[in-house]
């Protein structure tokens, strides 16, 4: 079956894409490799489609994302609310450089929206209108969704962060 | 910046649990699933608008939904039935009654026919109610018999369509609700036996002019008779 070979060929090429665009979404290597998976079965399934799709990249980390939103929605993967606001980070960055930790800590504290349009803008390097395709939302909500992501991390981070 | 800042955060990647092979084939295995499930589901449903357009004289209103309804009685069978019973059940309650149809003789079949509650959501395709109409004589009097059965009187589905007549209530004998109005000059009565399943049977007699040739205890005996319900 040769849209089969096209099929594997082609996740196998963006796995480990997937897998790092995963787990900065979920901040779990764990529950990315699931999301991951999941993410493969809905190409499988539709893969007529989105072979068909301008960007099958940006296509794929759509349906990653979506997969992600879906999966925080399910009563077992709910997050437990906390009266305590995460803890900044207990070194302080030099010369604008985020330790890598502190960073992670920082990400953790974002509302799964607004890192999934953090991720998907700047690590994904997706256009403000292809991040609010994929996300289903304004491209004034991606704008002010990155801009006030952005600040959050600079005023916890308490460092420069310039955007690309 | 922030795209290595990012990289920088998933240098450390666990190896990878993702399993593209097995993905695959559970996948494979639920598409062939689904296929046969719906060439079953398809299969089912030609069958089931098959037997529709058999039985069914009039052109289908709708596709075919999942009904409950008649699935080993056909719509021909259960008007049979029910033309039987009533034939019966007057007989019985009127030995000297004679049970005709409207327009022919007395050995010609009553009028049995349906309706179908085309407000319903989604349509139904399958008769709610069965009708008759027929002519009673009894000695030198005659009148015309209409019979509905019905199936949910207090279906959503067909509130609109039917609804319990006025008249006086009075328990029936297996827990009916049995509504009885006699108009004062004798010539029209109505019995309505709303059944504790939600079925109903409605018995309409008229004439023209004088009193109707069964009583309205007659009507009721009539109506509660079990033969009667869909």
């Amino acid at each position: 079956m040769r849209s089969e070979d096209e099929f594997r060929a082609y996740v196998s090429a963006r796995l480990e894409s997937l897998r790092r665009t995963a787990y900065l979404l979920c901040r779990d290597w764990h529950l990315a490799d699931d999301l991951v998976s999941i993410t493969i079965g809905k190409l499988y399934r539709h893969w007529t489609r989105v072979r068909a799709a301008d960007n099958v990249d940006a296509y794929s980390r759509g349906v990653l994302t979506r997969v992600y939103l879906d999966e925080l929605r399910r009563p077992w993967r709910r997050e437990d609310a906390t009266a305590d606001t995460p803890e900044p980070p207990a070194s302080q960055p030099v010369d604008g450089i985020v330790e890598r930790s502190a960073l992670a800590q920082l990400l953790d504290g974002l509302p799964p929206r607004q890192r999934a349009v953090l991720v998907l803008r700047f690590y994904c390097d997706l256009s403000v209108e292809e991040t609010a395709a994929l996300l289903h939302i304004s491209r004034g909500t991606v704008k002010s969704q990155s801009a006030r992501g952005l600040e959050t991390l600079r005023s916890l981070a308490r460092v420069e962060v310039s955007e690309p | 910046m922030m795209q290595q800042l990012f990289d920088e955060l998933t240098t450390n990647a666990p190896p990878s649990t993702v399993d593209i092979d097995a993905i695959v084939a559970r996948e494979r295995r639920a598409m062939r699933r689904r296929r046969i499930a719906g060439t079953g589901a398809t299969a089912l449903a030609v069958a089931v608008l098959g037997l529709l357009i058999q039985v069914d004289p009039r052109p289908p209103e709708a596709p075919p939904a999942a009904e409950s309804t008649p699935s080993v009685e056909t719509v021909q069978d259960i008007a049979s039935r029910l033309t039987d019973a009533l034939r019966y059940a007057v007989s019985r309650e009127a030995p000297t009654a004679e049970l005709s149809s409207v327009d022919g003789g007395a050995g010609a079949p009553l009028e049995v026919s349906y309706r179908v509650c085309g407000a319903a959501e989604p349509p139904r395709t399958l008769p709610m109610a069965y009708m008759a109409s027929a002519r009673v004589r009894v000695d030198d009097r005659d009148a015309v018999l209409v019979f509905e059965a019905g199936a949910r009187v207090a279906d959503a589905f067909c509130a609109k369509t039917v609804s319990i007549p006025p008249g006086t209530e009075s328990p029936g004998p297996a827990g009916e609700r049995v509504f009885t109005r006699l108009t004062p000059d004798g010539s029209k009565a109505s019995v309505f036996v709303a059944r504790p399943d939600g079925t109903f049977v409605h018995l309409y007699l008229h004439r023209a002019e004088g009193q109707i040739p069964l009583t309205v205890a007659q009507l009721t005996a009539i109506a509660v008779d079990r033969a009667l319900e869909l």
